[in-house]
């Protein structure tokens, strides 16, 4: 016992050593696996209250790029509006609309925090759980797709972005309706991969690839990107396709989080599906 | 004493607020990611008491992980660094310096003394830092020109730095 005391007492930098490291390892298991267990609950207050800060300063650089952006989307949404469009009837009446029930909300947000340098990129946005957004949203911009909610905390939200080597989004070809999966191999910020697209498939350099409500979290036909290369996969029959991202992450500033307010129905009739197939 | 560990508290402060102000959002390239908060660990004196080195570089590496989306990795890397700069010193100066406070910089281990001091740390902290981050060796190529990459841009600052200063403290 003696001995042992002694020889902790001599090593103890080593152990201590040890232990840090340890430490610093749980915290990282912990984080990678619990889905409740966040990081961010914890050092939020702090740390994005000087996000904050520095992101208040740093908003003003590029006003005016960013008017220009709203600017333009705003042009898109008026014409899209009722008023913009030519009224025919000499009557007006109203109708309790049971055709189109709403299906997306947007929260417009902010963002805090970003990287695109990283392997795994995220990005904090000033919107949380008391602003309604949820797990696993979709998170889009102005010209494209950006992430899916990833964390929630009261008032912020953690973003993983389309930048990030465990992020996969559904996608698919705008002009042929194929779909395939974006993935990021993390060599580039302004290039994404597009996998799992047979090679049947007539794809060529120049078509628009757009996001899929299949996996709930966007809207049908958000713009990711546009195919910029094209190789075959020889092993498994599909294409290894790079695209162009649409998206700005280097300068992302005004993003919205998309709800599906059908979600949880389209993933409840997903799990009965699943369900069934197991009985049989 | 007071007055060097003042000294120390202003460095921390100001190389964590350089840090996840300036050079994070420099997005230069995904390949190069400098860490320059490193430097604090780098800059203390040779005599610093080992468990000390432990505790410090605990804290910085915990700081800089309260700044990022996944915690854990800079905490592991410095804690590694802070633990083999012991190995180092011990091997690059005799017994007389490693008891005196001197404190590692171009003035006192010269360019290529401190250059290569420097190198070995930086890389050693960003081994450590990158692959956990990736936390897989898929694109295990990648991840090391990463880390080239990196180091190289971190010690370079670290060295611009130290001009800078060590210019300043002279005049």
């Amino acid at each position: 016992m003696k001995n042992l005391v002694f020889f902790i007492y001599k090593y103890y930098v080593f152990f201590m050593f040890l232990a840090f490291e340890f430490f610093a390892l749980i915290v990282l298991f912990r984080f990678n696996n619990y889905q409740q267990a966040s990081f961010l609950n914890y050092t939020s207050s702090t740390s994005s209250t000087i996000f904050n800060t520095i992101n208040s300063t740093t908003g003003y650089f590029n006003l005016k790029t960013l008017n220009d952006s709203l600017q333009l989307e705003n042009a898109r949404l008026r014409t899209q509006s009722l008023q913009s469009y030519y009224q025919n009837g000499i009557t007006k009446t109203e109708v309790n609309d049971t055709l189109f029930k709403q299906q997306y909300f947007y929260i417009s947000a902010q963002v805090v925090n970003n990287s695109i340098s990283k392997r795994n990129n995220f990005i904090t946005i000033d919107k949380g759980a008391f602003h309604g957004v949820k797990r696993f949203d979709g998170v889009i911009c102005p010209n494209g797709v950006v992430g899916i909610v990833w964390q929630v905390t009261p008032y912020y939200s953690l973003v993983q972005s389309v930048l990030n080597s465990k992020s996969s989004t559904g996608a698919k070809i705008k002009k042929t309706g194929d779909i395939g999966s974006i993935t990021w191999d993390g060599s580039n910020a302004l290039f994404a991969q597009l996998s799992k697209v047979n090679t049947y498939v007539p794809v060529a350099i120049g078509d628009e690839v757009v996001s899929t409500a299949q996996s709930a979290s966007y809207p049908e036909e958000i713009p990711i990107g546009k195919i910029v290369k094209i190789d075959r996969n020889p092993e498994k029959n599909d294409y290894d396709i790079t695209i162009l991202i649409h998206t700005p992450f280097s300068r992302l500033k005004n993003v919205y989080v998309v709800r599906n307010l059908f979600k949880e129905s389209q993933h409840a009739a997903e799990a009965k599906a699943l369900e069934e197939e197991a009985k049989q | 004493m007071i007055i060097d560990s003042l000294n120390y508290l202003l460095k921390f402060v100001l190389l964590v607020f350089l840090q996840i102000a300036i050079i994070n959002n420099i997005d230069l390239s995904t390949y190069v990611n400098p860490y320059i908060y490193v430097a604090f660990i780098l800059s203390l004196p040779y005599n610093t008491k080992p468990w000390v080195v432990l505790v410090l570089s605990l804290l910085i590496g915990m700081t800089m992980d309260s700044f990022s989306s996944l915690p854990g990795p800079h905490i592991a890397a410095t804690v590694l660094m802070g633990y083999s700069r012991r190995f180092y010193i011990m091997f690059s100066t005799n017994k007389d310096d490693q008891n005196a406070p001197i404190k590692p910089s171009i003035s006192t281990k010269g360019p290529i003394g401190f250059m290569i001091y420097a190198l070995v740390m930086v890389f050693i902290h960003h081994f450590m830092l990158f692959f956990l981050e990736a936390f897989s060796f898929n694109q295990f190529f990648s991840t090391l020109a990463r880390i080239f990459f990196s180091t190289l841009f971190t010690v370079l600052l670290i060295i611009l730095g130290q001009l800078l200063f060590y210019k300043i403290a002279k005049k």
